[in-house]
C-alpha cells in the first residue's frame, strides 16, 4: 500500500499538474483566445497560430522548451547556466530562438515581404509615401510616453518601434538596443499586427466622415518595368546614404524585390516568397510565441511594455488617417482617407482592412490596390524611423 | 566616423528629459517625412521621365505612318459614348459563377492592362468556363 501511495505522490510531483502555476494559466488562455481568433475568427491565420501556439508550448508545465542550459548564451535572460551541459541540450524552441536574437530571421522575412511585394501602387501614386510616413506618429507618441513613465532612452525606442507595425523591425530595433526587452516587444508587435481586423477599423471609423469613407478613388498609372527594376536599387542607396543603420532591413526587403522584379531570378524570388518566407514565418512565429512564459511575462513592467505597444499602434493608424483627411481636402475629394490607415506597415493585412472598410460604405468601391501604396511606404517608413531610433540611441 | 549613439555624444550619460524626448520625436517624425519624401520626388521624376519616353515612342510610328499616309482627315476612333463620372458606372452586368469579388478584380485587372479607366469600360457578363482539359 505504502508503495503504491509513493508512486503516485512520484507520479504528481512529476506530472505537469503539479508544477502548473496561475501564471501559466492565465498564458494559456490567451494562447487558446489567441488560437480561436486564428482558426475559427481567421484573423492573420498565419501569424497568430505559430504564435499562439509557441505560447502554449511555452507555458506546459515541464515541457522547458525554452529552457537555456547555457546561462544566456543562447539569449534567455536570468536563466543559470547547467554544470558541463551543452547548449544542444537547451530546449528545442530556445536553440531556434537564436535566430530572433541574431535577427537572422527578420532579416530573413523582409527578403521574403521584399519578394512578395508589388512597389506598383507606390510608384503609380507616389503620395502614398507621405501617408506611410505619416503612419509612424505613433512610434514617436509612444517614445515620449515610455521616457514619461521612466524608460531609458534606448528602451523607450525599443518599446515605440511597436508603432510602425512592423514585426521584424520591431525585434531588429530591439535586439541593438533593448535585447532584454525583445520577448514582449516582439509578441506585442506580431499580435497586434494579427489583430489589426479588430483594432484599426473604430479608430478608422471615429476619425472619418461616411462621405470620406465612400470616396471612390481613381486608376492608378501604368507602371514601366524598367520603374519596378530601378525603384529597389535607388531606394536603398539614397536610404542608405541617409540612414545607414537602416540597410539591413531594407537591403534584404530590396533584394527581395529585385529578385522578383528583375525578370531573371524566378526561381529564387519563388523561393524567398514562398519555402523560405513559409518556414521563417513558421520558426519566427513559434518562438515569439513561445517567449510568453507566465512567469516572466505577467508583470507589470511587461504588460506596461504590451501596453505602450497598443497606444502606438493606435496613434499610427491615427496619424496615417488624418494625413489621409489633409490629402482628402488638398485633393478635393480624390483620395479615401482610409488608405492612410494602411501606412501602418503590416503587409497585406492594413490594405486589406482598408478595402474591407470601404466595401462595407460602398459595395463598389476596390482601394486594396490604392491602399497597397501607403502599406509599403509602411514598411519603408518603419525602416527609416528604426534606423533613426538605432543612430540616437545605439 | 561615428555615426550610432548621437544621444550619448550630445547628452552623455544624462538621462532623458520631456524637453529632449520632445526634439528627438520631432526629429525622428521629421527624418521620417523628408526621406520619404525625397523617395516620392525621385518616383515622381522617374515617373516624368518614363511617361515622356513613353509617348515618344507611341508618337514616332504614328508619325511616320502619317508622312507615309499623308494626312488623315478623319479623328482617330473615339471611345463610343461620354465617359461616366469616376464614382459611377453604367448598364447591368450579369455574373455567372463568379463572385462580386472576383469581378471586381477581373475589371481592375482589365482596365489596368488596357489603359482604359473603369468608367468609360463597360463589361456585360462575367461567366466562369469550365476546365475543358
Amino acid at each position: 500500500m505504502e508503495l503504491i501511495l509513493e508512486v503516485i505522490k512520484g507520479l504528481w510531483e512529476n506530472s505537469g499538474l503539479a508544477a502548473l502555476t496561475w501564471q501559466n494559466i492565465v498564458m494559456l488562455c490567451v494562447a487558446f483566445t489567441f488560437l480561436y481568433l486564428g482558426i475559427r475568427r481567421k484573423f492573420e491565420p498565419l501569424v497568430l497560430v505559430p504564435i499562439a501556439f509557441g505560447m502554449l508550448l511555452a507555458n506546459l508545465p515541464g515541457a522547458d522548451v525554452m529552457r537555456d542550459v547555457t546561462g544566456g548564451f543562447l539569449g534567455s535572460m536570468g536563466q543559470e547556466a547547467v554544470e558541463g551541459a551543452m547548449w544542444y541540450e537547451s530546449g528545442i524552441l530556445r536553440i531556434l530562438y537564436v535566430g530572433v536574437k541574431s535577427s537572422i530571421f527578420p532579416c530573413l522575412i523582409f527578403l521574403g515581404v521584399g519578394a512578395m511585394t508589388d512597389f506598383g501602387p507606390l510608384l503609380s501614386n507616389p503620395v502614398s509615401l507621405i501617408l506611410g510616413a505619416a503612419a509612424q506618429l505613433g512610434i514617436y507618441v509612444a517614445f515620449l510616453i515610455a521616457v514619461l513613465l521612466g524608460f531609458d532612452p534606448a528602451e523607450a525606442a525599443s518599446i515605440a518601434i511597436i508603432g510602425g507595425a512592423d514585426g521584424p523591425t520591431s525585434i531588429f530595433t530591439a535586439m541593438k538596443l533593448a535585447p532584454h526587452l525583445v520577448a514582449p516587444i516582439a509578441l506585442a508587435a506580431y499580435s497586434y499586427m494579427a489583430l489589426i481586423p479588430i483594432i484599426q477599423p473604430p479608430i478608422m471609423k471615429a476619425l472619418t466622415t461616411e462621405k470620406e469613407r465612400k470616396v471612390k478613388m481613381e486608376q492608378l498609372r501604368k507602371v514601366s518595368k524598367t520603374e519596378k527594376i530601378l525603384f529597389p536599387i535607388v531606394v536603398l542607396v539614397l536610404v542608405a546614404f541617409i540612414l545607414p543603420s537602416a540597410v539591413p532591413l531594407l537591403g534584404m526587403l530590396m533584394l527581395g524585390n529585385l529578385l522578383r522584379e528583375c525578370g531573371v531570378t524566378d526561381r529564387l524570388s519563388d523561393t524567398a516568397q514562398n519555402a523560405l518566407m513559409n518556414t521563417v514565418t513558421i520558426l519566427l512565429g513559434v518562438c515569439v510565441g513561445a517567449t510568453a512564459n507566465g512567469e516572466d511575462f505577467i508583470q507589470l513592467r511587461t504588460l506596461g511594455i504590451v501596453a505602450l505597444g497598443l497606444v502606438a499602434f493606435i496613434c499610427s493608424t491615427a496619424g496615417g488617417v488624418l494625413i489621409g483627411k489633409l490629402l482628402y481636402l488638398i485633393t478635393g475629394g480624390k483620395i479615401n482617407p482610409l488608405i492612410g490607415a494602411a501606412g501602418v506597415s503590416a503587409v497585406p493585412m492594413a490594405a486589406r482592412v482598408a478595402q474591407n472598410e470601404g466595401k462595407k460604405y460602398n459595395p463598389t468601391n476596390f482601394l486594396l490596390m490604392h491602399a497597397m501604396g501607403p502599406n509599403v511606404a509602411g514598411v519603408i517608413g518603419s525602416a527609416v524611423a528604426a534606423g533613426f531610433l538605432l543612430i540616437m540611441f545605439s | 566616423m561615428q555615426l550610432l549613439g548621437i544621444y550619448q555624444h550630445l547628452y552623455g550619460d544624462a538621462p532623458m528629459t520631456v524637453g529632449r524626448g520632445l526634439l528627438i520625436a520631432a526629429a525622428g517624425f521629421l527624418i521620417v517625412f523628408v526621406v520619404l519624401g525625397a523617395i516620392a520626388l525621385f518616383i515622381k521624376g522617374m515617373g516624368a521621365i518614363f511617361d515622356a519616353a513613353a509617348k515618344k515612342k507611341k508618337a514616332a510610328p504614328a508619325a511616320a505612318a502619317q508622312a507615309t499616309e499623308g494626312p488623315v482627315t478623319a479623328s482617330p476612333a473615339a471611345p463610343t459614348g461620354p465617359a461616366l463620372p469616376a464614382n459611377e458606372s453604367a448598364g447591368t452586368l450579369t455574373l455567372t459563377d463568379v463572385t462580386e469579388e472576383e469581378a471586381a478584380l477581373i475589371m481592375a485587372i482589365v482596365s489596368d492592362r488596357s489603359g482604359i479607366p473603369l468608367n468609360r469600360l463597360q463589361f456585360n457578363s462575367i461567366r466562369l468556363l469550365e476546365d475543358e482539359a
